[in-house]
């Protein structure tokens, strides 16, 4: 891919799967910047300078223990797609929106069935077009709700619970998403009428790019009882939903990406990459941004639950039966572009710090508070999606993830190549065919689109998996393969 | 018509080039081109004016996401942009504006920008009356959804001969 320039600074070998970046390298690093990759990703990685980025974001006000990057790693605005930074409010710590990106509380949730792979399959290309006619999905494409600004301030502070409470959903859907659906602290009145206005019709869409909806086989169990705690079970169809924050949340990143950029100058920060604007998380643009971007948080896990009610009830149609019948029950709901206000142990101490998930997941491992009482034995689902022509992962977290990176993995495969790169000499009805000799069904809104959202133009998500496995933040749970792929 | 006409008043209208145009051929009055940026998509807008400049790019960011949208005009509206007066008159600041107002547009009221006739163009503000032609899922076919123009190695020019560049990236 053409980011202009190749990483040519430091990387030290720094145990299993790890590479540092000394704090020495670069004027202004207050911490040393960590990638967790093994021999051949670090090459990968190399290329794209996203490692620069890294020690960029070591230079942070208040940043603590480390500027971390998961093996997906890749070049972004100001953090890198990746990127994990936790600083700490009472230390003048910051909140960057570049920390957490435009589409705010991107992120996937996985449903699980009673269904077997040979009920679904000779079924699958009639599910997929049912899914397909339900789900609002592409551009331009409006939710079959439009939301009153009465409705919008209550999806901004309730999330999930609001979508649930008018019949869309079950009430155990919010004990297995994370956050329960909703953050505390999202205020709408730091949320622009801009914002409001272009997101009022978009919940329950889909939208369009990497988001997609896919059916699934689980054809690998790696760990029986975390699988048998999360109600997974090997040759059953599972659905995977990859969506975020719409354009309500592109809209609040690009305010308060204006609202930022004063804001360095304002503190006195010296930031060697202006797109990392941030402020101190106890001012007033921290708390603004924060209350702003916990609106959109909410409003996330609203559209994922309006989806996944879509979901149900095309999955119902095709089948005949209700969805409780089918065992369509939520496993878990996980964001990957957040900041969220967490406590850590520093220095022997738990204090609240604001920890910066870019493209990454949050993995809290066995006994954690915060993992639902029903999988407290066994440790938070997590959730890391594949391209659509391969597999996708359910993992759960592990206590060094804890240690290290303030219980944070991986999120994806990311991109190996260009939209150019990928499209050129392929059609999307190219793609969609090779797809179905695979036994995939694809539907998609728009044919070069799924050109260029092809399985080459992805990293193996096996590799970067194996990575967090063998470094210890994470263990597979198991794998899953797609039967079906709707795409916007 | 031919590019930047004076009409009565000051104003200039600007043609439409052909609907989803796009060369890799070297600058040439009002032309875009798109270039590969990790996971997103660049433009490089040249325009015998600021206003011819605004116009381009507008066309750039539409033909990125269009791949057949509306060609006619369905109906007319003012639009007008200005940056924050904190952030100083500047023309980066005045195209991210611009862009994103039209992109507010579109997602708001499915608005494709078609035509443009400049009453103002910088250095504080633009403002123009604007062709749109209406965005149908039924008969059109979309392809990108833009979620922001960024200020990654944005740069907006004046050169020699009062030709203006612009060079930015769009978060897809």
């Amino acid at each position: 891919m053409t980011e202009s320039r190749s990483y040519q600074g430091p990387l030290e070998p720094a145990g299993e799967c790890r590479w540092r970046i000394p704090k020495s390298y670069k004027r202004g690093m207050r911490v040393d910047g960590i990638i967790y990759a093994d021999d051949r990703l670090i090459q990968e990685i190399r290329k794209d300078n996203a490692a620069e980025q890294v020690a960029n974001v070591a230079c942070l006000p208040g940043i603590q223990r480390a500027s971390l990057a998961m093996p997906d790693i890749h070049w972004g605005y100001g953090f890198p797609i990746g990127g994990v930074a936790a600083t700490d409010p009472e230390e003048g710590g910051v909140v960057s929106p570049g920390g957490v990106g435009y589409d705010i509380n991107c992120g996937v949730r996985l449903l699980r069935s009673d269904l077997a792979r040979d009920q679904v399959e000779p079924k699958v290309k009639q599910l997929v077009d049912q899914i397909f006619r339900d789900v609002p999905c592409g551009v331009g494409i409006g939710g079959a709700i439009k939301f009153s600004s009465a409705d919008m301030r209550r999806v901004m502070t309730e999330g999930a619970g609001f979508i649930v409470e008018r019949g869309y959903g079950w009430p155990e859907d919010l004990d297995h998403t994370e956050a329960g659906g909703a953050l505390d602290g999202a205020d709408p009145d730091a949320v622009s009428k801009r914002a409001v206005e272009r997101g009022n019709d978009q919940v329950g869409t889909l939208g369009a790019g990497n988001h997609f909806l896919e059916v699934q086989v689980v054809d690998e169990i790696f760990d029986a009882k975390a699988a048998e705690a999360f109600g997974i079970a090997a040759g059953t169809v599972a659905l995977l939903i990859h969506s975020g924050s719409r354009g309500f949340g592109h809209q609040i990143c690009d305010d308060y990406l204006k609202l930022m950029r004063g804001a360095a100058a304002k503190y006195g920060f010296e930031l060697p990459d202006p797109q990392l604007c941030c402020a101190p998380v106890e001012s007033d643009e921290g708390r603004r941004y924060l209350g702003a971007m916990r609106a959109a948080a909410n409003y996330a896990w609203a559209n994922r639950q309006l989806l996944m009610h879509l979901v149900r009830g095309a999955v119902a149609k095709v089948f005949g039966s209700k969805a409780q019948d089918l065992g369509l029950g939520l496993v878990y709901d996980v964001a990957h572009n957040i900041a969220k206000i967490e406590p850590h142990m520093v220095d022997g101490c738990s204090k609240p710090l604001c920890v910066h998930r870019k493209g990454a997941t949050r993995a809290f491992p066995a006994g954690h508070p915060e993992v639902p009482k029903d999988y407290r034995d066994v440790g938070q689902p997590v959730l890391i999606p594949g391209d659509m022509g391969r597999y996708s992962f359910l993992l759960v977290g592990e206590p060094a993830a804890m240690e290290e990176t303030f219980g944070s993995v991986c999120h994806g495969a990311g991109r190996r190549m260009s939209r150019h790169e990928a499209a050129r000499g392929v059609r999307g009805e190219e793609v969609r065919d090779r797809l179905a000799a695979r036994g995939i069904v694809a539907r998609s809104r728009s044919w070069k689109g799924l050109a260029e959202e092809h399985s080459d133009a992805y990293k193996d998500v096996a590799d970067v998996v194996a990575v967090v496995e063998r470094a210890g933040l994470a263990r597979r749970v198991c794998r899953m393969r797609p039967l079906g792929v709707v795409k916007g | 018509m031919s590019l930047g006409a004076a009409l009565p008043g000051g104003r200039s209208l600007c043609a439409r080039p052909p609907a989803g145009i796009m060369t890799e051929e070297g600058a040439a009055i009002g032309t875009f081109r798109t270039f590969d940026h990790t996971a997103d998509i660049g433009l490089e807008v040249r325009g015998e004016s600021l206003e011819d400049l605004l116009a381009t790019a507008a066309r750039g960011v539409f033909s990125i996401m269009m791949d057949d949208g509306p060609r006619e005009v369905a109906a007319e509206a003012d639009v007008a942009a200005a940056p924050d007066p904190s952030l100083g008159d500047d023309a980066a600041e005045l195209l991210v504006c611009w862009l994103q107002e039209l992109l507010y547009r579109f997602e708001t009221e499915r608005l494709v920008p078609l035509e443009f006739d400049f009453a103002e163009a910088g250095p504080a503000r633009v403002r123009a009356r604007v062709g749109f032609g209406r965005f149908d899922p039924e008969r059109h076919a979309a392809r990108l959804e833009v979620k922001a123009v960024t200020y990654h190695e944005l740069a907006v020019r004046e050169e020699e001969g009062g030709m203006w560049s612009a060079r930015f990236i769009l978060d897809v």
